[in-house]
This record gives structure tokens, C-alpha cells and sequence, in this order.
């Protein structure tokens, strides 16, 4: 399971400004995002944490190009996603981007081998570019399934099936892997195995986006982003945790932060000279002037 | 390539992973593909059915043609006078049999279709004088007769000259008749011809005259009455070509009969043999010959009841077809539907849409692919099956073009169906496809298809009930069946979406879950729909078949009158009821009956005599047939009337009183025998006084008739006289009182001859005749007029009685239905007998039969023949009906209930596949429910609540649909191939709707046991684990 028994891929990457999605529902309206800010560097390894509903989710199907924002914009690599045509998104994720959905199942025909999987995984990709693609023993050597080739989705243990459903969304030769929860419902072991597998592609210069709800998956990944409410709340970058700042100027406060200062609270925001910023919880401005 | 093979692969890997459903669904579109061919293939079978039946029923004379030439020998005149070429009469006389037999064969393209020809040639004989009649025959020849007559009594001719005779002549073997043309000769001809023959051989007159006879009357012995003169005709004498030859100058008529080979034709020869009948006939007819193709006729008959099968096959294979599209559609949809994640994942996965579309369709294309010509195959055998068991014997399944179209049309529907869903598919997001939620459907295209099929219905209901032209009307049963159950398919959720809210309010979990189901789910309208349609058109074809069994059961008990009949041979109506009396004393088995069918066409009268003490209890009956109950009827058939006078041989002395008479006038008793022979006994002349005339009977069991007056050598030809008849005895007791029971005989050209007086002191009688009149009187041991029940003679009228001699009847009640003869006269057997008094009419052949009640026991045969009785031949409502089972409106309805039962089977498979289809939303809701702590009994009894609900709604939906269109289509079908008969009844009977209302519940019970058992067994909440 080396790196260098797979095809190098590019890596692609992402660029979001100011991204909204609105999901319509019957009488009511939702907003998912609400003004994504967020870069992605070639061969970058990110994690998208966040709580269930934040919107992490809907911003992996949005760079996935199966969701088109209602407004912002959206480069992945040299796709305007929110332009493109849905033959264009089609065209993008048959070559460009592999997605990895959510429970390894939904990425894989349970009735063929891993193997045909893996092919059926390729038939999108254009016939003139198919020889330039990692065979599917090469890739299931990348996810540690070598040997595994005849063996149906079913036979595989959860983690086995997870680390194929990884082999299937890479095996486009995409530069960006989009993977939804990828270790959900593993033990530790499957999940470290998983994690070392992204962590193999990584390796081979793609990049990697993972959307996650556990931090420790994002510790493994390097960068992570923290989608709260919609927006890009934090970043972590190096074992240190950022609030981002919104293109409103809107911040994030921290958890333990806001845990001293309850929403609703008044604070004033100075900035020091040494260049800090400096908040001030302040009491009723009327009280103060009394 | 490669890319169609991976798909391929994929494709029957998908299909093996999804056994079970792949399984399912190939049966099912099997099934659908078998009954949307079964309509056209039972249609060609039982069309080929009845082509055979006509052809074996029709004598030979009537399916084969002849090929006659007609000419006078020594008439050198041409035919057409002046037409060049054209042959002349003695040509056409002389023709050799041979030759005419080759050539009319070649001719008419006879090697084909027809078996080896017969020639012969014939003409007809003035024969010397028999007993003063005058007598004629003819002399034939025929190609083989000699080993058809076998003869009795020495040997075949062997020279010219010699003839065979028939047994029924008086001609005994080696006399030498002078024979004469009996034909009309032109005196510019010459003489008749003239020639002697000689008896070498007897025959016995074959009853038989189809088959190799081919019905040309060569045994047709009769003595008739022809311008005041007595002519008797004898059978044909046979000799060979030169001895019929022999007459010299005759009218000769040479013939070829050519016999049809009806094993070998087949529906498609009906065409050529039209056309080469046609053809060759206008041949025959331009080279002065003729031909008489009877088959014609034959098939225009055939052609009729082809037409009442094709147009319900049209009918039934119009529904079926659009049923199997339907149930496919259903089902394809639904399969491909169910592959939605998969197709989601080929498009995440960035497959172009044909690409997606080709992978969403493989699999069920190779199903459907598959399922097609087993279908066909199904279907075929389905078909070849009821041909076996309930079609003409040699008839079998064809696959033919209408076959293959409506393969092609169901397969095609199938694959439209797959596309459509795929398409829809290919339109779809991606994460639509991959979203637990199935999609909404579209309401508004659907809600246009299901007007425009509402506005059809009514457009078909009109011109059923208005009569207006057009073939709509026939559809407008079903077309009532799939409104009626669309509108209950959408019906039902709406109903249902208020009960979800009320059962919510009551904490009624199963009421609530079952609601919340069948208000929500797509396919909810869809099965309604289905099963309504299905289960209507069971009860329409169950219906239809029920009425038009009960009809065909009322046209063959009135045609026949009793359960089982047998034709018997006996002396006397009375012998025959004695008889049948002595075989079942019970009187409820068995009955006597005589029946004469007298006049012709308009004029025709058929007299039917029971004996009506067991009319009731043995005749077949329905109360359409009359007003009263047959009882009551019999009861007035039969009132009370003196006994019978009985006279034994010895003297029969007979006490006169006669006040005036004309000179030798004489008094005779008139009795009959057992046999009915007339037996008279001169008692002696009238003269005035009180005397005792006594004469001698030589009669042991004779009936006393009455008296007559015959005339002497001086009696003036205008008689009148009156006289007293005071006492009739023998062996010293009276046999007859004179206070009443006597009757003149009926009026002359409306003047009475003679009146008859009862007194005290006997009966008086007064006669006044200038001429030959009858003078009988007669003992009134039956009531006169006759009673009798009629079909619409009103009053008292005459007509024939029983042994067709003029009488009187009177009316005592109608019927319209005489069971038996249908229309004619009803009386009682002993009465009529006893008023016919003696002799027959000489055209009357009186029938004898017996008929049978419906429990008589098979022994009773052995019985009547026990009892002094030759039985004949035997007959019965089971055999009539069989044969009218297979006429073409039969063979029609039959298909209906095919039909209804396939589309029954067609939509439970549905229902079942549906469930299977969209199980894994169902699984997973009942796997959550059980893991939040719902028990296992709750979510059991929603789900038969909710199949109750639906399967239910279903059922009545259509019950009553079907009711609907059996009371709008069943009065418009024809039921039977020829008119006639009891009136129709339009009502079916309890049993058959009820039993198909039963059987239609049972299966969806049944359904809904497997659909429920299903969901239980695998809603598991481990089912959570892996997802879905």
C-alpha cells in the first residue's frame, strides 16, 4: 500500500466565495449556507467539521456539483460549478472529482466485485483518458484491498467496503476527493485504516475533503473547518484553532468563549495597538450612561 | 462494444443479485405477455373450432360441390342457341362420366381440398303400371354402388341391361322390366327412349343418403296423390353407364361429386376455396354445365359466428392488451424505480445520460427480452390447452401475426414504460435519486390521461345504450372498470387523509399508520386501479358467462323438454305411455310423449302430447316459460271425461230407436284396435221401431269409437233421418250409457250433417246430408275441443292433431315457451290420442319419445326397452349444451372468463410485486417502528388494515363496476348463434358472481397474508444497522 504504486494525480483546488444554498421545502424555506468563504489549496487535506444540520453536508454537494448554490461563487479547479452546465458538473465529476457519499454502500453496486466496481467506477471517464487511469488492482493495492478483486461489496467487512467505496470516488483519476462521513460506524481500527487510506491519497497529491463530525478525524486530516450555522465558523491549521472572519466581518466566537459571554451579550470590540482585538463585554449602554 | 458487454454484464448480475424480484417480475411480464396473446390465438382457435364444426357437421352433399351435366340424347340443338362453340344437348347427354369427373376436378381445382370424385350418370323411367298407380323411377348409374348397396338377394349387374332393385319394389331378382323415359322429350327429338332391364340383384335402400350418396334421392319409394291421380314412386334401379345409356333418347343427367376433405382445411383455405369455387364455376357454367358449390352457404354461416368471435376476442384482447400494459408499466416502473440509488450513483459517478439510460434499462430489457417469447410460448399453451379440452377436435394454437403483434405491442409497452421511468430518472438530480423520499408524481399529466379516458367511457356507454354504430360500445365494460377504478384509486387517499388526522387525535396506532400509508404513497392509486379493473372484469366475464350459460341451458331444455330424451319405436301413443307407465310406476322419472310436426312454412304446426300427470315433475321448466306453473298447466290439459268403452270380441247388441230414415241406410259400431286400425261392426239397417241391431266384434281389445251410417246400394244421395240410441251392451252389461258423453262429428263447410241430442231416453240424433257427409257419432271419452296449451293461437281454433288429421282445440292456456317444439300446441296424451279415434294422415311421422326427469337413473334405458320399447337414439340438455357451448358467441364468452381470470391473476402478481418493489421504505419504517418500541402486534395490524383498506376498496370498487358493465354489455352480447327459442333472461344466477366475488377476496387475502407476513418477518430493527 504505497504511494507510488498508484498513478500521481494533480491535485485540484477549491475556491468559495460567499456561497449560499437554500433548501425549499414544502411552505418553508432553509437556509444551508449562508455565505461559505473558504479556500482549498491543490493537494490540501481538509476536514469539514461541524454539528449535524451546520451545513457541511450541503457544501461537500455543492463542490460536487450536485447542488447548485442560489448564490455566491464556486471554482473547483478550473469549474465555475456555478455556472456550469449540469452536462459540464457531470463531465467535471466523471474526471476531476470523486465523490464518496455518505455509508460505503450508497458508492458501490453490491452485486459486482470490487473489481467491476472499480471499472464501473471508470465508465464515465472519457475513453481517450482511460488509459491514463490506475487499473483497478493498482487502486485496490492504494486501499489495501489487494487481492480482493472478486470479492462482492457484501463480503467485505464495514471498513473493507468504506476503504473500496474510497478506491471507486478515486478511481476517475480525480485531483479533489470528496468524501461524506467516511468513517462513520467503524470501530477505532477500521477507522484508522480508513484515515491512513485518505491519507494515501493525499499522498498522491489529490486533494482531500472530508466531511466529518468527529474532531479527531480532523486532527488526522491537517486542516479543518468548522461550518456552524451555515458559515465557516473556525479553522484549525497546525494543532491551533482560528475563528475565521466572515466577508461581513462577522466572527465565530469560540465555545469556550461564548460560554462566558451569552448570546445577546453587548460587547465592544477594540483593537489594541499591538494589533489585537480586544472584546469587551459591556452592560446596557442606557445603564451606562445613567 | 465492450461497453455493451460490461453493461450486459452488469445488467445480469444486477438481475441474479435481485432473484427474487427479477424472478417475480419475469413472471409477471410473462403472464402479461401470455394474456395479451391469448386473446388473438384463442380467437384464431375458436374460429378454426367452428369452421370444423360446421364443416362436420354439414352433410358431405353440403360441403363438397357437383359438377352436373344436363342434356337430352338426339337433341342436336346447341345451348345458347348460336354461340359458337357451344356443346350441344346430346353432347352434354352423352358425356362419359370419366371424362366429366376428370375434367370438372381439373377444373374446379378440386385436388386440393377435396377427396376422389363420384361420377355417375342418371335419367328418369316410366315404369308399366303398379296396383293401377301410376309409376316411375330411375335408372342410375354411380361410379362404385354396387359395394355401397350390397345386395341382399342375387348379384351386382355385371351386363348391360341388368339393374340392381331396390327390396321396397315389388320387381323380384330375374324379372324383365319394360322401361320408358320418363322424361319430357321434345317430339322434334323423337320417341322417348325405351328399353328392357333386368333384375339381377335386391338392395336394401341404405338409410344413410349423405355421405357417398350425396343426397341425390336415388331412395325416395313414395306414394303420392298428383292431379287427382295416385302416383307411386320406387327407388332407383342401378345398372352400369351403358345400361342407363341404353334408353336411347332421354334426358340424361351426368354428375361428379367431389367430396371436401374437411380435416384439411384450415381458416386460411376458406379464401381459396371461395375463390376456387367461384372461379371454377363460372368455367363450368360458360362450357354449358353446371356446379352447385353448397359450401358457399356453409361458410357464409361460418363466416356469421367468426364474426361473434372475432369481434369479443377484439374486445377482450383490446382490455388484456391495455391491462398488460398497464400491470407492465406498473411493474417495470416500479422495478426501475427501485434502481434509482444505483442510477444516482452512475451519474455521480459521471456517466453520460445514455449511459445512464442504457444501464437502467438492461435489466429490465433482458427481462421483458425474455419474459416475451416465453410469454408467447405460455400463451400458445394455454391456448392449444382449452382447444384440447374444449374446442373441435384437431383445432390448435397458431402463432400468427395478430399472435406477435400483441407480443410486440405488450413487449413494447413494457420497454416505454422502462424508458419512461428511466428517462425520468436520467432528468433527475443526482441527489434526488440518491434521497430515501420516492418523488412526486405528476398529478397533472395523469389527471389528463384519466379525463381523456373518462370522456372514451362515456363515448362508449352512449353508443352501447343509444345503438349507434361502431365497435366503442363493445369496450364500454372495461372502459367503465378502469374509470371506476381510477376514480377509486384516487378516491381512497383522499378519504384516507382525513383519517390520519382522526386516528392521530386517538392514539389509534394501526388506524394511523394505515391511513398515513395508503394517503401518501405514489403507487397507492395505481394498485386500486389495477385490482378494480381486475376483479371488475371477473365479475363482467362471470357474469356474461353465467346469463349466457343459463340461456344456453333454457335454449336446450326447451329444444329438447326434458333432461335426458330418447327417441323410441312403438305402435301407439297409448302403447308408448303404457309402456313407460310400466317402466316407472313412480312417475317421476320418466314420461311418455308423441309428437307431429305438420304443414309447412308459415302454416307449420307441431303438436306435443305428455302425459300430463307427469308433465311437472318430468319436463324440463322455467318460469319465463309461462305464466302458470307446469301443474297447473297439466291440470288443465287434463279435465275429467267419461272412460274409455272397452269392446271384447262377440256380439254387441245395440238398442235403436228410429223415428224416420232413408232407405238402406245402416248402423255400424266404429271401434279401434291396439294398433289404431279401424275395425268396424255392421249392426244392421235403420228402420223405424225399436229394435236391437246386434253385430259380432272379432276385436279382443278394441276402443269403442262410436257409430257411423253407411249408405246401401238404394240410399238416395240426399239422406236424412232421426233415431235414438238408448243402450249399448255386451255380455249382458251396458258398455255405454246414452244420457251424454256423445258428439256429432264437426260441421261441413260450416252446416251441421247431423245433431246429437242427449236424453233420458238416450241420445237422439237427427241427420240431414245431400251428400257423401260424415255421419259418424261419436263417444266423447276425452274432452272436444281439445285442450291445449298454446304459444299463440287463441279460443278454440282446428289444426292437425296428434296423428295429423284435422281436429279442434281449445285454448286453456299460453305459454311462450312449449318445452320440446318451442312454439306449437301442448296437450294431453291420452286425449289426444283417444280424439284422433283412428288412422293417420300419410305424411305424418309421428316421433315417439320418452323423456326423462334430471334424477332418472341410467337403468331407465333398460327399462323401456324392458318394457316393450325400441330405443332409438338419446339426447340431453348436457349434450345439447355442449353443443351449443362451442358455437361462436360461447367460444367468445368463454374468452371473456379466461380473460377475467388472468387479469385476476395479473393483478394480485401485481400487487404482490409492488409490495416487493417498494418494500425497502415499508422495511425501514417498520424496522424504526419496532426499534421505538412499537410492538410487532400493532405493526401487523396495520399492515392488514392498510391492505384491507386498499385490496378492499379494490373489491367493491369492482364489484360494482363489473356490475355496472355486465347490466350495460350483457342484453347487447349475443349469447347464442341463431335466434329462436325461450326469451333470453339477462339476470345471472347466485352462484357464479358470488363464487367469483369469493374467489377474488380469497386470492387478495391471500396477498394481503404474504405482503403482511413479509413485512413482518423482515421489518426488523436490524435491520436499521446497515442503513437500508
Amino acid at each position: 500500500m504505497t504511494a507510488t504504486e498508484t498513478r500521481a494525480g494533480v491535485g485540484i483546488g477549491v475556491s468559495c466565495r460567499g456561497l449560499v444554498y437554500i433548501y425549499r421545502l414544502e411552505g418553508y424555506d432553509v437556509v444551508a449556507l449562508s455565505g461559505v468563504d473558504l479556500d482549498i489549496e491543490p493537494g490540501e487535506s481538509v476536514a469539514l467539521l461541524g454539528p449535524s444540520g451546520s451545513g457541511k453536508s450541503t457544501l461537500l454537494s455543492l463542490l460536487a456539483g450536485l447542488l447548485r448554490p442560489a448564490a455566491g461563487r464556486l471554482h473547483v479547479g478550473e469549474h465555475d460549478v456555478a455556472r456550469a452546465s449540469p452536462a459540464e458538473l457531470s463531465a467535471m465529476r466523471s474526471t476531476d472529482v470523486g465523490v464518496m457519499l455518505q455509508g460505503a454502500m450508497r458508492n458501490l453496486l453490491p452485486y459486482v466485485s470490487a473489481t467491476e466496481n472499480i471499472r464501473f467506477a471508470q465508465s464515465g471517464v472519457p475513453a481517450a483518458r482511460r488509459a491514463e487511469l490506475s487499473t483497478p488492482d493498482e487502486l485496490l493495492d492504494l486501499v489495501g484491498l489487494a487481492g480482493q478483486g472478486g470479492v462482492r461489496p457484501p463480503d467485505l467487512a464495514p471498513g473493507e467496503r468504506q476503504r473500496l467505496a474510497v478506491a471507486c470516488a478515486v478511481a476517475n483519476g480525480a485531483g479533489l476527493l470528496l468524501a461524506d462521513e467516511p468513517t462513520s460506524q467503524l470501530d477505532t481500527h477500521a477507522r484508522d485504516a480508513v484515515l491512513d487510506v485518505l491519507a494515501e491519497v493525499r499522498d498522491t497529491g489529490r486533494t482531500v475533503v472530508v466531511v466529518t463530525h468527529d474532531p479527531d478525524v480532523g486532527l488526522r486530516m491537517g486542516r479543518t473547518v468548522t461550518i456552524r450555522d451555515g458559515r465557516v465558523g473556525a479553522e484549525g491549521r497546525r494543532g491551533e484553532e482560528y475563528s475565521v472572519v466572515g466577508r461581513d466581518g462577522a466572527v465565530h466566537l469560540p465555545p469556550d468563549v461564548l460560554a462566558e459571554v451569552a448570546p445577546g451579550t453587548l460587547l465592544r470590540v477594540e483593537l489594541t495597538d499591538e494589533g489585537a482585538v480586544r472584546l469587551v463585554p459591556t452592560d446596557d449602554p442606557a445603564k451606562e450612561e445613567r | 462494444m465492450r461497453t455493451l458487454v460490461a453493461t450486459c454484464r452488469l445488467a445480469v448480475a444486477g438481475l441474479r443479485h435481485r432473484g427474487t424480484r427479477s424472478v417475480v417480475v419475469a413472471v409477471l411480464a410473462l403472464l402479461a405477455t401470455a394474456s395479451a396473446v391469448l386473446g388473438p390465438a384463442y380467437a384464431r382457435a375458436a374460429e378454426q373450432s367452428t369452421l370444423l364444426d360446421h364443416l362436420r357437421a354439414a352433410p358431405t352433399w353440403l360441403t363438397g360441390f357437383s359438377v352436373t351435366s344436363t342434356g337430352t340424347a338426339g337433341d342436336d340443338s346447341t345451348i345458347g342457341s348460336g354461340v359458337h362453340g357451344a356443346p350441344s344437348y346430346d353432347a352434354l347427354a352423352r358425356i362419359p362420366v370419366g371424362y366429366l369427373t376428370r375434367n370438372a376436378g381439373r377444373t374446379m381445382l378440386a385436388a386440393r381440398y377435396y377427396d376422389a370424385p363420384v361420377g355417375g350418370v342418371q335419367t328418369s323411367l316410366a315404369l308399366p303400371s303398379l296396383d293401377g298407380d301410376v309409376t316411375t323411377g330411375r335408372l342410375v348409374y354411380r361410379e362404385g354402388y354396387c359395394a355401397r348397396l350390397h345386395p341382399v338377394e342375387g348379384r351386382c349387374p355385371v351386363r348391360t341391361g341388368e339393374v340392381l332393385a331396390s327390396t321396397r319394389s315389388p320387381y323380384r331378382v330375374g324379372t324383365t322390366i319394360a322401361v320408358t323415359a320418363g322424361s319430357q322429350i321434345d317430339p322434334q327429338v323423337g320417341d322417348p327412349g325405351h328399353t328392357t332391364v333386368t333384375v339381377v340383384g335386391r338392395y336394401v335402400a341404405p338409410h344413410e343418403t349423405g355421405g357417398y350418396w350425396f343426397n341425390h334421392g336415388y331412395f325416395d319409394a313414395a306414394v303420392f296423390m298428383k292431379q287427382a291421380a295416385e302416383y307411386r314412386r320406387i327407388d332407383s334401379f342401378f345398372g352400369s353407364e351403358r345400361t342407363v345409356h341404353a334408353l336411347g333418347v332421354a334426358e340424361y343427367t351426368s354428375m361428379a361429386d367431389f367430396p371436401l376433405r374437411v380435416e384439411s382445411v384450415r381458416l386460411d383455405d376458406v379464401a381459396t376455396l371461395r375463390a376456387d369455387l367461384s372461379a371454377g364455376r363460372r368455367q363450368i357454367e360458360a362450357a354449358g354445365l353446371s356446379a352447385a358449390t353448397p359450401l358457399t352457404g356453409v361458410l357464409s354461416d361460418v363466416d356469421g359466428e367468426r364474426d361473434q368471435v372475432s369481434v369479443a376476442a377484439l374486445l377482450v384482447a383490446v382490455q388484456l392488451v391495455l391491462l398488460c400494459w398497464f400491470v407492465l408499466f406498473g411493474v417495470v416502473r416500479g422495478a426501475t424505480d427501485e434502481r434509482g440509488p444505483e442510477l444516482g450513483l452512475a451519474k455521480l459517478r459521471g456517466l453520460p445520460g445514455r449511459r445512464v439510460a442504457a444501464f437502467g434499462l438492461a435489466e429490465i430489457g433482458l427481462l421483458v427480452l425474455v419474459a416475451t417469447p416465453l410469454g408467447v410460448a405460455l400463451g400458445l399453451a394455454g391456448t392449444e390447452l382449452v382447444a384440447r379440452f374444449g374446442l373441435a377436435s384437431g383445432v390448435h394454437a397458431e402463432l400468427r401475426l395478430p399472435v406477435l403483434a400483441a407480443a410486440v405491442a405488450a413487449f413494447a409497452g413494457a420497454l416505454v414504460a422502462a424508458a419512461l421511468a428511466v428517462r425520468r430518472s436520467v432528468a433527475s438530480p443526482v441527489v434526488e435519486l440518491l434521497r430515501r423520499v420516492p418523488a412526486r408524481a405528476h398529478r397533472l399529466r395523469a389527471g389528463i390521461a384519466e379525463g381523456v379516458l373518462a370522456a372514451v367511457a362515456l363515448a362508449a356507454c352512449y353508443e352501447l345504450l343509444t345503438g349507434a354504430g361502431g365497435r366503442l360500445g363493445l369496450l364500454a365494460g372495461g372502459l367503465v372498470a378502469v374509470v371506476a377504478g381510477l376514480t377509486a384509486g384516487r378516491l381512497l387517499p383522499l378519504a384516507l387523509r382525513r383519517g390520519v388526522r382522526t386516528a392521530g387525535r386517538r392514539g389509534r396506532v394501526p388506524a394511523l399508520l394505515a391511513a398515513a400509508r395508503l394517503s401518501r404513497r405514489g403507487q397507492v392509486p395505481r394498485t386500486v386501479a389495477l385490482v378494480t379493473v381486475a376483479v371488475a372484469l371477473l365479475c363482467y366475464g362471470v357474469v356474461t358467462w353465467d346469463v349466457a350459460g343459463r340461456n344456453e341451458q333454457a335454449r336446450a331444455g326447451a329444444a329438447l323438454g326434458a333432461a335426458t330424451v330418447y327417441s323410441v319405436e312403438t305402435d301407439t301413443a297409448a302403447a308408448l305411455r303404457a309402456a313407460v307407465r310400466r317402466a316407472d310406476p313412480s312417475g317421476h322419472e320418466a314420461m311418455a310423449v308423441a309428437r307431429g310436426l305438420y304443414g309447412s312454412g308459415e302454416a307449420t304446426t307441431e303438436v306435443l302430447a305428455v302425459d300430463s300427470d307427469r308433465f311437472a315433475t318430468v319436463g324440463y321448466w322455467q318460469s319465463a316459460f309461462a305464466v302458470d306453473d307446469p301443474a297447473t298447466l297439466a291440470g288443465r290439459l287434463r279435465p275429467a271425461a267419461s272412460a274409455p268403452v272397452a269392446v271384447a270380441a262377440g256380439p254387441l247388441p245395440v238398442t235403436v230407436d228410429v223415428a224416420s230414415a232413408s232407405k238402406g241406410m245402416a248402423l255400424v259400431a266404429l271401434l279401434s284396435d291396439a294398433r289404431r286400425q279401424q275395425r268396424v261392426v255392421r249392426l244392421g239397417e235403420l228402420t223405424r221401431g225399436r229394435h236391437t241391431l246386434t253385430g259380432t266384434s272379432d276385436c279382443t281389445d278394441c276402443r269403442l269409437v262410436g257409430f257411423d251410417l253407411y249408405r246401401g246400394p238404394d240410399t238416395p244421395a240426399a239422406i236424412r233421418g232421426a233415431f235414438t240410441l238408448v243402450s249399448l251392451r255386451q255380455g249382458g252389461h251396458d258398455l255405454a250409457g246414452f244420457g251424454a258423453h256423445w258428439r256429432a262429428v264437426d260441421t261441413t263447410l260450416g252446416q251441421p250433417v247431423s245433431a246429437v241430442t242427449p236424453g233420458s231416453a238416450g241420445t237422439a240424433v237427427r241427420f240431414d246430408s245431400p251428400g257423401g257427409e260424415d255421419l259418424r257419432i261419436l263417444y266423447a271419452d276425452a274432452p272436444y275441443p281439445l285442450p291445449a296449451v298454446t304459444t299463440g293461437r287463441r279460443g278454440t281454433f282446428r289444426g292437425p292433431g296428434l296423428y295429423g288429421l284435422d281436429q279442434a282445440y281449445r285454448e286453456v292456456a299460453t305459454a311462450r315457451t312449449v318445452p320440446g317444439i318451442t312454439s306449437g300446441v301442448l296437450v294431453d296424451l291420452t286425449y289426444a290420442d283417444r280424439v284422433a279415434g283412428f288412422g293417420e294422415s300419410l305424411d305424418t311421422p309421428l316421433r315417439y319419445q320418452v323423456w326423462a326427469a334430471p334424477g332418472a337413473p341410467a337403468s331407465l334405458r333398460q327399462k323401456l326397452t324392458a318394457a316393450g320399447l325400441t330405443v332409438t337414439g338419446v339426447d340431453s340438455v348436457a349434450a345439447r349444451r355442449a353443443r351449443l357451448s362451442r358455437q361462436g358467441p360461447a367460444l367468445a364468452l368463454r374468452l371473456y372468463l379466461i380473460a377475467a381470470v388472468a387479469a385476476l391473476l395479473l393483478a394480485a402478481g401485481t400487487v404482490l410485486v409492488t409490495a416487493y418493489l417498494t418494500s425497502r421504505p415499508t422495511l425501514y419504517e417498520v424496522a424504526a417502528l419496532r426499534a421505538a418500541g412499537v410492538p410487532a402486534r400493532l405493526v401487523r395490524r396495520a399492515g392488514w388494515r392498510e391492505y384491507g383498506l386498499l385490496l378492499g376498496a379494490a373489491l367493491v370498487a369492482g364489484v360494482l363496476a363489473g356490475g355496472v358493465g355486465a347490466a350495460l354489455a350483457v342484453p347487447r352480447l349475443p349469447q347464442l348463434a341463431t335466434s329462436g327459442g325461450p326469451p333470453p333472461t339477462w339476470w345471472p344466477g347466485a352462484w357464479w358472481p358470488g363464487g367469483a366475488v369469493l374467489g377474488s377476496a380469497v386470492l387478495l387475502a391471500a396477498v394481503t397474508v404474504a405482503v403482511v407476513g413479509a413485512l413482518g418477518r423482515r421489518g426488523t430493527p436490524s435491520r436499521l444497522r446497515g442503513g437500508q
